[in-house]
């Protein structure tokens, strides 16, 4: 059930106080036909902006660790992290809950690699290819993911916010830079990971 | 033809052109030197791109409003323990690794110390001194409560605070100094462990109750000892983490798992216990679930905590060890085992599970317990002028002992 329906049925069953958390549901009768109702939703900015936010936050940490429940976790972690921390209707909250996503991702990705032994998850099967080249882009991704893990946090963290498509303006906010100083950040991040790429001889 | 357009600029060049001053654009077509930096660039652009392309295929994914009941859950959860109020998952999180950290090295200690040789007028660590305890054993030790009227906070509370300042002045003391060995990356995040007691109002007849109801026979209690008070007190302690806490795969029992303590079977029987054997099965009152316990553990952390210390009155130590040491729950081997500390007044008993990787290890003068979690963690834990330290981390042996140094 949709988050609106839900609100919808319990206004509907004159239960506002039971509606979602974080929605303020006011049910007003129109003068002109009592019989009817205007029905205004307001969603806390907290909730507002975990609902615009959420799908790339996941996003964010799934391209680091290609593993969906990781990723969500990570999210939940971000969000919780972030109430009553920061006041979500601050124009960088977004930048905040995507810098701490990848942070938080590439922290748990490090930890993986740290343990002996223990590969980074390596995503399922697409089911678009044959299962050759699925392997193959498996350990592709797998390499990849293990090279990120490898450089400075920083530079992993400006590569996966510009890989996840943010623009240089939501990078420098994210990890509080000016805008012109973003392109030497890409620069540098991109370099360091083909070094490692190179050095483990991936064939890209 | 003005100056060459900096590596960054020819760089947002690719992925921003209408963001570069059009000085930079025209510069970088009409100059052969900066069109052949655009061509590297580009060059390692395609390259970086394609493998991180290839990690962006998107899932599918909770929406996003099932993820913010699940959200909201938390939080309701996280408020309505009194230990974890305005919790956000880190703290939640932490209490985990901090029962490992904490939890082994104050509250644990407190709690054997109510069935152990701390019982003791006046208790203040200086040593640590394992004590082999086997399956069922802790089990076995009843909470402080089935020894009479039970008193005092049973949960740990870990609050975060902005700096080593703040933390310093939160708890009196600074948090101890140490440089992370290579590996250990990002800034240390700081935590007060706040002051925490527990207190029994001894009852001989709840302990006779208690014992005929497991069908034994209880001791004789010695004058003195019925309304006699013990109390375990720990002080402030400071914790500086670094990396994140990350527990895969259990973010559906957190709720079990680091919620709030009671008596020794919470600590002993989800940290140490599951820390001392992976793979070979929990014993008697291990909680559940089956991610490893270095699950648990951060990149590396530090804690200093001060206490426990022990204090009774009413009747005297030797007393009140005989007593409680005689009691049914508690094994002959483990009542010899405490026994056998040579300094009770000032030896801090670790729990060691029989069959369990720990080693000993000397720190600037003082022993130290090695505790092997399991996927190259580990937990060093010393005692020192009243103060009870703990360094944890997926480190080696000798990286946390070298980290261990320079805590003093």
């Amino acid at each position: 059930m949709g988050l609106l329906q839900e609100v919808c049925d319990e206004v509907s069953q004159n239960k506002p106080g039971r509606c979602f958390k974080g929605v303020m549901a006011t049910v007003r009768p129109l003068a002109s036909h009592p019989s009817r109702a205007t029905i205004s939703i307001q969603v806390s900015s907290f909730d507002q902006l975990f609902l615009e936010q959420y799908s790339r936050v996941v996003l964010i940490a799934y391209r680091v660790l290609g593993d969906r429940q990781a990723a969500e976790d990570i999210a939940q972690e971000v969000f919780l992290s972030f109430y009553g921390k920061v006041d979500a209707s601050e124009d960088w909250a977004p930048s905040w809950l995507w810098a701490a996503s990848a942070h938080k991702a590439l922290n748990m990705a490090r930890g993986e690699k740290r343990r002996q032994g223990r590969e980074l998850r390596v995503l399922p099967s697409t089911g678009a290819t044959g299962p050759e080249e699925d392997a193959i882009a498996s350990q592709q991704r797998r390499v990849v993911r293990a090279a990120l893990a490898r450089i400075p946090q920083r530079q992993a963290e400006v590569l996966v916010l510009w890989a996840s498509g943010l623009s240089y303006a939501d990078i420098a906010v994210a990890v509080g830079v000016r805008p012109s100083g973003v392109g030497t950040l890409v620069c540098r991040a991109q370099h360091a990971l083909r070094k490692e790429l190179t050095n483990g001889k991936t064939p890209f | 033809m003005g100056r060459h357009p900096s590596n960054g600029t020819l760089r947002r060049l690719l992925d921003e052109p209408v963001a570069v001053p059009l000085v930079d654009q025209r510069h970088a077509d009409g100059c052969t030197r900066c069109r052949a930096r655009m061509a590297s660039t580009s060059d390692e652009d395609a390259v970086v791109r394609s493998a991180l392309e290839a990690l962006g295929e998107v899932p599918e994914i909770t929406p996003a409003d099932e993820g913010l009941r699940r959200l909201h859950q938390a939080l309701d959860g996280a408020e309505s323990r009194p230990g974890l109020r305005h919790a956000g998952p880190a703290r939640r999180r932490l209490l985990r690794p901090t029962v490992v950290i904490a939890g082994a090295l104050v509250l644990t200690g407190a709690a054997t110390a109510a069935a152990a040789t701390g019982l003791v007028p006046i208790f203040q660590p200086e040593s640590v001194t394992p004590i082999v305890v086997q399956a069922g054993d802790l089990s076995g030790l009843a909470d402080l409560s089935s020894f009479g009227t039970f008193s005092g906070d049973r949960d740990l509370k870990v609050t975060p605070e902005g700096s080593s300042g703040a933390l310093r002045d939160a708890a009196g003391f600074a948090v101890p100094s140490v440089q992370p060995p290579a590996g250990v990356e990002g800034a240390p995040s700081y935590w007060l462990i706040s002051p925490d007691y527990a207190q029994v109002d001894i009852s001989v007849e709840r302990i006779d109750q208690a014992a005929a109801s497991a069908g034994v026979t209880p001791p004789a209690a010695p004058p003195g000892i019925d309304g006699s008070t013990l109390r375990v007190s720990t002080g402030y302690g400071v914790l500086e983490i670094w990396g994140s806490i990350n527990f895969p795969g259990t973010s559906g029992n957190d709720g079990s798992s680091t919620g709030p303590v009671s008596g020794s079977e919470g600590f002993f029987g989800h940290s140490i216990s599951r820390a001392a054997a992976p793979g070979s099965g929990a014993p008697s009152g291990t909680a559940g679930g089956d991610s490893s316990l270095a699950d648990d553990v951060p990149q590396l952390a530090v804690a200093e905590v001060q206490g426990p210390t022990v204090s009774s009155s009413g009747v005297s130590l030797s007393t009140l060890e005989a007593y409680l040491l005689s009691q049914p729950e508690v094994s002959p081997a483990l009542a010899a085992e405490i026994r056998s500390i040579g300094n009770p007044t000032s030896t801090l008993p670790l729990p060691v599970p029989a069959g369990a990787a720990t080693t000993t290890t000397e720190l600037n003068g003082h022993e130290a317990l090695v505790y092997n979690l399991g996927d190259a963690a580990h937990l060093v834990v010393w005692a020192a002028a009243g103060q009870t330290f703990a360094v944890v981390g997926q480190l080696s042996t000798a990286e946390l002992v070298e980290v261990a140094e320079q805590v003093g």
